[in-house]
């Protein structure tokens, strides 16, 4: 699917990959240019550095979400139809206002809040991070009013990560395991720890000895005093899921030409092709492209590059004298040298890319769209840098 | 002046994703095998980088030599928490019945920080294993690629977390003194690595605040990787901006080359790599602002920090030599002769 398609027919736009490929620029990009033509677009990201803040100019975007002024697009020469939110997730923060939020009573709400378990787990939890922002997709989604939400994803070596974080949390929270685990100790909370504790056995009282007894007390406390809101947890755990799998969402994966990082893009494109979920297109970053960018694409570029035989030490050493004998300058062959070198270098990493794209491409199924983005020469870190991303995201479809 | 990062027992190599963690680990180990030591790398399961890297066969959860007195761990949690229940409780059967219970399973699955523990423990027991003949060490130093930043201070903070959150139990004791070997400054130093780019510079500065407020892992040394090199001269790169606006010059230039190259690549290429440079250049001197500043206290966490250069290599993937190459600028801190400063 074409990008441009994407971000005018989506509700929600996943950008997923590994870490360290521009996932949350991308993300960034693509939300602004649908604000541009005209949608009510978010940004939601959860990455805890604060990239996304960083990106777009916002230096606190706490856990609320922010406008991001029509001014800053006027400053960079975009010219704005639509508007563009933004909001970086903090996990803790947003486990912390569910609680508030659906928490039977205030009671229960502070013995939760207060139990050092759910203090030392609510964002360590495994899945909580990636749990947090499905809550936190599906509530805006369901009450922001949003034409389209770009949601960044964490960084995940698996995509079942992300996708099973409800599962997984559920399982936790749902009380499957814990309950069962502490069920004695929930017990023992009514009929007296001390019959409980000669009565313990098996599992239990193993762990009990590995972890000491409060540990456990205190888990049995805070699975306690959850109970009341596991039935919410799950139902929404549902609704997300099959919001993800909807004809709406769109999955863009993000990736990076090295080898070991297109390795993993494949893994994550088959294992969210394994779960039915559709990726719609996939973007490889950073390309090192071939002085000149005369070949759009990677295997056009390949077969250019193995025609023109690199230029040996040799040649480079006559070459360079020529060219200082066409000048009438000796002092420039050192400098023509170093010119030489260095476009065999560029080359070297252009062709180095180009059949590690190749690799990438094979596997991908039909209709997914597929994008190189050259590596700039800047740093992209503000509204023009944004716009000129955009600019290699949009031009290299057309071409 | 900071300790010989060579001299000490347990390194923790850390950086947001893609920054070439392994790379700095797998290059520090060659250096220090170099040097006599007894090395082993340490990465955390399902990744399997450092034998690929090293060109070794994958060896798993399990000790394997991959160079000459280099061996690696990809340390599989589950394996590893099963190995502590087994010193814990002696019985395999009962090991056994803990590890096959689906319960304990699932809950394991999802419980937090018990994957950096019960890692950062692994290494503790294996720091105090002997040679049985020699009644040395068996390894000198550990190398730890950790877990990329974001998670990456979670794992250092895990068996501080630990202890607060489990009481008493042996499984407090046991996450004291993991927690008192990676604060130790006598054994352990902490190396942030990250490349000469906006965000990771950012994050880089963030975690070295973190670490200086609420982290006492010692830690006295940034590595920034993937430095493009200084290649022309600033006479030079004024000399070859004339060069593009004068057209007789570069008609001389362009026949003198033919068919063998073409002026306007030549210079394009020129051209990138010196933006490339001037942009790393840069974000060195941020590096250097923030994490340059002299020491307050005098501890290890607050004093300037040492920032050590490793130099862009144009290869598509790393040869033991050029990992050899890179150990000696990580030893000698990119002020020997090799030097990419």
């Amino acid at each position: 699917m074409r990008l441009e398609s994407l971000l005018e027919e989506k509700r929600i736009v996943v950008c997923c990959g590994s870490g360290g490929v521009g996932k949350t620029t991308i993300a960034a990009a693509l939300a602004i240019r649908a604000a541009a033509s005209g949608r009510r677009t978010l940004v939601l990201t959860i990455d805890p550095a604060r990239r996304l803040a960083n990106a777009l100019g916002v230096s606190v975007l706490g856990n609320e979400v922010r406008k991001i002024p029509p001014r800053k697009f006027a400053a960079a020469g975009i010219p704005l139809k639509g508007e563009l939110h933004a909001m970086m997730l903090d996990t803790k923060r947003t486990f912390d206002d569910i609680v508030e939020r659906f928490a039977p009573s205030e009671d229960i709400r502070d013995a939760i809040l207060g139990n050092a378990i759910y203090q030392q787990l609510s964002d360590t939890l495994a899945g909580s991070r990636e749990y947090m922002a499905m809550e936190k997709l599906y509530e805006l989604h369901a009450e922001g009013g949003y034409d389209l939400i770009v949601l960044d994803t964490p960084p995940t070596k698996h995509a079942l990560d992300f996708l099973d974080a409800p599962d997984r949390i559920m399982d936790f929270l749902g009380g499957g395991v814990v309950r069962l685990m502490v069920k004695p100790y929930l017990l023992a909370g009514r009929v007296g720890f001390k019959v409980f504790r000669r009565g313990a056995s098996g599992v239990f009282s193993i762990l009990e000895k590995v972890t000491g007894m409060e540990f456990l007390k205190d888990l049995s406390d805070f699975i306690l005093s959850f109970e009341g809101l596991y039935d919410g947890f799950r139902q929404r755990a549902r609704r997300v899921k099959a919001l993800l799998g909807q004809e709406g969402t769109g999955f863009v994966l993000v990736t990076a030409p090295e080898r070991l990082v297109l390795e993993e893009a494949i893994f994550f494109y088959e294992q969210l092709v394994a779960h039915k979920m559709r990726v719609d297109a996939v973007i490889v970053n950073k390309v090192h492209l071939a002085a000149g960018h005369r070949f759009r694409d990677s295997a056009s570029r390949r077969r250019a590059q193995e025609s023109e035989a690199a230029l040996s030490p040799e040649r480079i050493g006559r070459l360079a004298g020529r060219m200082a004998e066409a000048l009438g300058d000796p002092a420039f062959r050192s400098t023509a040298e170093k010119l030489l070198r260095n476009l065999v270098q560029h080359q070297v990493l252009a062709g180095m890319d180009a059949r590690n794209i190749e690799v990438l491409r094979g596997p991908l199924g039909d209709g997914v769209g597929f994008v190189e983005v050259p590596l700039l020469p800047i740093d992209v870190h503000d509204f023009e840098g944004l716009q000129l991303l955009n600019d290699h995201l949009f031009q290299a479809q057309a071409a | 002046m900071a300790a010989s990062l060579l001299d000490m027992r347990l390194l923790l190599v850390t950086g947001k994703g893609g920054v070439g963690k392994t790379t700095v680990c797998a290059s520090l180990a060659l250096q220090a095998a170099k040097r006599g030591k007894r090395v082993l790398l340490v990465e955390v399961a399902p990744r399997e980088h450092f034998t690929r890297l090293l060109g070794a066969p994958e060896g798993g959860h399990t000790e394997h030599p991959v160079a000459e007195n280099v061996w690696a761990l990809n340390l599989d949690p589950v394996l590893a928490l099963e190995e502590y229940l087994q010193t814990q409780l002696h019985v395999r059967a009962v090991v056994r019945m803990i590890m096959g219970n689906p319960v304990f399973r699932r809950l394991v699955n999802v419980a937090p920080g018990w994957r950096d523990l019960i890692t950062l423990g692994k290494v503790w027991h294996l720091e105090r294993q002997q040679d049985p003949r020699t009644g040395r060490p068996k390894y000198d130093i550990f190398i730890v690629d950790a877990p990329a930043t974001g998670q990456g201070l979670g794992f250092l903070r895990t068996p501080q977390a630990f202890v607060e959150a489990v009481r008493f139990g042996p499984a407090k004791t046991h996450s004291e003194w993991v927690r008192d070997l990676i604060e130790d400054p006598a054994r352990t130093r902490l190396i942030l690595v990250t490349l000469p780019e906006e965000l990771p510079v950012n994050e880089t500065i963030e975690m070295a605040r973190a670490l200086r407020e609420r982290i006492r892992v010692p830690f006295e040394h940034v590595v920034v990787n993937a430095v493009a090199p200084k290649l022309f001269t600033d006479r030079e790169a004024k000399e070859l901006r004339a060069l593009g606006e004068d057209r007789d010059r570069s008609s001389l230039l362009a026949s003198a080359l033919g068919d063998d190259a073409r002026l306007e690549d030549l210079l394009g290429a020129a051209d990138a790599a010196m933006s490339r440079r001037a942009l790393h250049e840069h974000h060195l001197r941020r590096l250097r602002a923030h994490l340059g500043r002299p020491a307050r206290g005098g501890a290890a966490n607050q004093a300037a920090k040492t920032l050590i250069e490793l130099p862009f290599i144009y290869r598509s993937s790393l040869s033991i030599d050029d990992l050899r190459g890179l150990g000696e600028i990580l030893e000698t801190g990119g002020k020997g002769p090799s030097g990419a400063t």
